[in-house]
């Protein structure tokens, strides 16, 4: 039980490649945040995606990089940060991943995105 | 003031944050390092980044107060059970948070009550909250919090001492100007880095004149003050208080984190507003009170120290006095006065009672046996022995619980609350623990006769009923149970406890389905289940005997591991016990074994004496239908030490395991004749359900025809998936009915059946292979491959049958062929290993795959690999 992680308890690659894919139509869609996105680039960000939710919910100690600090050339707000968490908690919902494990992922997420250099 | 001296320790924090391996971190260090005003760094950080950030306290006062730490998020008239109130305190986190994300900032883990630990692990390990701890270096930490650590999913950071600059900077602070250099290395030295030492050292020494400033500059002009010891400077700093001061202070270090209005009321203002100003105290504000508590635990560890057990009873008593006349707001509260008062000389026994009770609810039974005890030596009434005898129940002290019982009984009426009302509920009780506790069912029943003999209230009436009709249950005689049960019903009182009744007995006769109706009936009646683990306990063997385990499953592991949250063992045992069966009934022994295994240690602890026998007695099944023989001998051995209790209703399973264990060992005649004298006296009875489950281990050991025809005359109605699906089973072996036993292979598959299909399967390619359906066989023998590898650890005899001849009557030739193209040889090496053409070992193939009934060299190989070690 402890020694799974939360990337297998999701469901794995499978799970995550359909959440990614069901967050990417709901992103693009959002005119709060849906600009970001270049729809040209989509095969890309996905797979960046991807690979990122892998590195967070599988533990591995380092990430890429400071998630504020990669985006920061996007200004992106408050509200946005909100809707976007809020688009990832729909999309494992939709991927029928449990409740319990959908509230683990965005608390995960959302703690990643906040947690800058102290 | 200005956080010195820590930039390393808060960018190491912020690493931590974002490793998302991790779900807290702890601050360690000793006293006076500076833990607390790190945190509080750390927190406001947080909270300038997005973060919701809660801050709680352990203090010493609170130390055994359940959920002290998290009152502020209770109502106070909370009476709800316990679990409902953990989960009431995390909702109003996450609904404070609003989707922030969370930081429990948590000062003085170590002082945490032990019920504010388990929540806070909860927390962190569900993500709800990232933690962060405080922890005094060398002190025990609760368990739930250590593990955090220990387990590798929290960070630990050394908090180290300060460094020579940063000691000046902080002394620079202080003092509000520079200092002279000497002066910064002696403060230095003096205080070994450590900021509460340096506070002290420079606050007390400014006050007693040793420190004065020169042209804007501090220089030491009589020797600092105090020992080389922190204990002592603060001592010394104590020493140098009024005595109001004092007094203040004390009160506040017995309360604390206590309430201004309340410390106002038993210490002097002017002394308070003194000791805030002086820096030993800080005010803050907790949730919509302000609070007063120490500006360092030191201060407490001091103070405390100093008193004697007189002043120190007397403050308590003023503290709950005072609390009182206010009105306890919190809930929380009146288990704080209630243990402010437990050594007082007029204890309030309702306040102990209230206390117990709601010490109970938190699960934590020591303490509610704590004021249960003191309410009982001050008023031993029918009331207060209530309270104990229950508190010793819930702890397992079973005999002792009686004790108190009879001790009540031959005393008589003691106090003005003695009434007929509360007779009946201590009568209920001593049924209740006679019947669950000590396993004497007469005397139970005695006690319930006699109170049903002179008893007008009839919602008692029903109850004393119900437990009559739950005992003919356990003890297995469901039918009685049901009628029984079903007359309650009929006066038109709804209570869980006849609903509870039906639902078990209906399932053991046999019905699960109509018993599952009638739970759901039950639920909305009422819009929720019954606070009652019977019920749930029961509603599981429906669901089992109804054929609908398969996805039960999660469900009942996260019960589990809710139960094991909440350290609820009683919980925990039954939980696991259901999990075990479950996946015996699912061909996965191992898994079994181990749920089993820590059913029954839970079962012991709580002292569970039948929890136990009914662990043990079915992984003793589990090892007998894996051919454990060793295994299996070692826990008959267990089963037949652990005394015998009259709760009969699970003890089939041990009695099944014992007759598996004769099959395995060489006696599977006598093995057979147990089991139909055990299916024999079950039927007497009406257990259905656990009879069919018998007669089928006789056809499985061997003798399918009798057992099939003892079910073709039971004539009692059957309903599920289940039951029908076993006499269908039970009638195909006697048959030897391929097509009959490879469907009931594929109903038992579909049920999540997986060690019972592949009995079907296997029964299934003997039957086609005596019948001489050759490919029918083949394909079965597959199946049954696929089957085995879907259980784990079964080797009863129906899967270990195999005969290679009856399977697949090839020709010598067609076998050497068989067997080397199974091998992966090509039908050119094939050829040349045979000394034919290529074309003659694809004729003999063709004729191979017609035979087996396979299109494949894989399929080949994956038809001949059960017998391949045999052949």
């Amino acid at each position: 039980m402890s020694d799974e992680t939360l990337f297998d308890a999701v469901g794995g690659e499978p799970a995550i490649a359909e959440v990614v894919d069901l967050l990417y139509e709901r992103l693009l869609t959002d005119p709060v945040v849906g600009h970001q996105f270049d729809p040209a680039r989509l095969d890309s960000l996905k797979a960046a995606q991807r690979s990122w939710f892998r590195a967070a919910l599988s533990g591995e100690a380092s990430l890429p990089a400071d998630l504020a600090a990669a985006h920061a050339h996007l200004d992106i707000t408050d509200a946005q940060v909100t809707a976007v968490l809020g688009h990832l908690d729909g999309s494992l919902r939709d991927a029928g991943v449990p409740a319990r494990r959908t509230r683990a992922v965005t608390a995960v997420v959302g703690r990643l995105w906040h947690a800058r250099t102290f | 003031m200005e956080l010195v001296g820590r930039d390393d320790d808060l960018a190491e924090l912020g690493q931590v944050l974002r490793r998302p391996d991790l779900v807290g971190a702890f601050l360690v260090g000793p006293a006076g390092v500076g833990k607390t005003r790190l945190l509080e760094g750390a927190a406001s950080r947080a909270a300038e980044q997005g973060f919701e950030v809660v801050s709680i306290v352990g203090s010493h006062a609170s130390a055994e107060l359940p959920l002290w730490a998290f009152a502020r998020w209770m109502s106070a008239s909370s009476a709800e059970p316990s679990t409902e109130r953990l989960l009431a305190v995390r909702a109003a986190l996450v609904e404070q948070a609003g989707g922030r994300p969370l930081l429990l900032a948590v000062d003085d883990a170590h002082l945490l009550d032990d019920t504010s630990a388990l929540l806070l692990g909860q927390l962190a390990r569900e993500l709800v909250a990232f933690v962060v701890c405080t922890v005094r270096s060398g002190e025990p930490v609760p368990d739930p919090i250590s593990c955090l650590w220990r387990q590798g999913v929290a960070a630990e950071l050394v908090i180290r001492p300060l460094a020579r600059e940063d000691v000046d900077q902080m002394a620079v602070e202080l003092l509000g100007g520079p200092l002279d250099d000497g002066l910064v290395h002696e403060l230095w030295q003096r205080s070994e880095g450590n900021p509460f030492f340096l506070r002290e050292l420079i606050l007390g020494s400014r006050s007693s004149g040793a420190l004065t400033e020169h042209d804007g500059r501090w220089v030491r002009s009589a020797p600092l003050i105090g020992s080389a010891a922190l204990v002592e400077l603060v001592r010394s700093r104590i020493d140098g208080l009024s005595e109001a001061e004092v007094a203040a202070l004390e009160c506040v270090a017995l309360s604390e984190p206590v309430g201004v209005r309340v410390i106002e009321e038993v210490a002097d203002p002017d002394a308070l507003v003194s000791l805030e100003e002086g820096g030993m105290l800080d005010v803050y504000s907790d949730g919509n009170r302000l609070t007063v508590r120490l500006s360092h635990p030191m201060y407490g560890d001091v103070v405390r120290a100093g008193m004697s057990k007189l002043r120190a009873r007397r403050v308590r008593r003023g503290l709950a006095r005072c609390i009182t006349s206010f009105g306890a707001r919190r809930q929380a509260d009146t288990l704080a006065v209630a243990s402010w008062r437990l050594d007082d000389a007029e204890p309030d026994v309702d306040l102990f009672l209230r206390a117990a009770t709601e010490a109970t609810s938190c699960h934590d039974v020591e303490l509610a046996e704590r004021f249960a005890r003191s309410a009982h030596v001050h008023a031993p009434d029918l009331r207060t022995t209530h309270a104990l005898a229950m508190a010793l129940f819930l702890s397992g002290q079973h005999d002792d619980a009686i004790a108190v019982i009879d001790e009540a009984g031959r005393a008589g009426p003691a106090g003005p609350a003695d009434d007929a009302r509360s007779r009946a509920r201590l009568d209920l009780l001593a049924a209740l623990v006679l019947a669950r506790g000590v396993g004497d069912y007469v005397r139970a029943d005695e006690v319930l006769t006699a109170l049903l003999e002179r008893e007008p209230d009839p919602v008692t009436r029903i109850r004393a009923d119900a437990m009559r009709a739950a005992i003919d249950l356990l003890r297995g005689r469901p039918a009685e149970a049901l009628d029984r049960a079903q007359a309650l019903l009929d006066v038109g009182i709804d209570v869980p406890d006849v609903a509870t009744v039906i639902v078990g007995s209906l399932a053991a006769t046999g019905r699960p389905v109509a018993a599952l109706d009638a739970a759901t009936a039950f639920v909305s009646r009422h819009g929720e289940p019954p606070a009652n683990q019977l019920f749930d306990d029961f509603r599981t063997m429906a669901l089992i005997e109804a054929g609908r385990s398969r996805d039960h499953d999660t469900v009942m592991v996260e019960k589990w591991e809710d139960a094991v949250e909440r350290g609820d063992r009683h919980l925990q045992a039954r939980v696991a016990l259901a999990l075990g069966v479950v996946a015996i009934e699912h061909g996965r022994l191992p898994l079994a074994r181990q749920w089993l295994g820590r059913s029954a240690a839970m079962a012991r602890l709580t002292g569970e004496r039948y929890g136990e026998r009914w662990a043990v007695g079915a992984e003793l099944l589990a090892a007998a239908q894996s051919q454990d023989v060793e295994g299996a001998t070692a826990l008959l051995a267990r089963l037949d030490a652990v005394p015998g209790h009259p709760a009969y209703l699970f003890e089939v399973y041990g009695e099944r395991g014992r007759a598996w264990l004769a099959a395995i060992t060489g006696n599977p005649e006598q093995a057979r004749n147990d089991l139909l004298e055990l299916a024999d006296r079950l039927l007497d009875d009406h257990n259905v359900a656990h009879a069919t489950h018998v007669l089928c281990d006789v056809a499985r050991l061997g003798a399918p025809k009798v057992a099939a025809g003892r079910l073709r005359s039971l004539g009692s109605p059957i309903d599920g998936d289940l039951l029908p699906l076993l006499h269908e089973f039970v009638d195909g072996l006697a048959a030897s009915d391929g097509p009959g036993l490879a469907r009931a292979a594929e109903r038992f598959e579909l049920l999540g059946l997986a060690g019972l299909a592949a009995e079907a399967a296997n029964s299934a390619r003997d039957g086609f292979a005596r019948a001489g359906l050759q490919r029918e066989a083949a394909q079965w023998a597959r199946q049954t491959q696929r089957l085995m590898a879907l259980s784990d650890g079964v080797a009863t005899p129906l899967v270990l049958l195999r005969d290679i001849e009856l399977v697949a009557p090839l020709t010598r030739r067609e076998r050497e062929i068989a067997v080397l193209v199974a091998e992966g040889r090509t039908s050119r090496e094939v050829a040349d290993a045979c000394f034919v053409s290529a074309r003659t070992v694809d004729n003999h193939l063709a004729k191979i795959y017609d035979k087996l009934g396979v299109r494949s060299r894989l399929e080949l190989r994956d038809a001949l690999a059960p017998m391949m070690v045999s052949a």
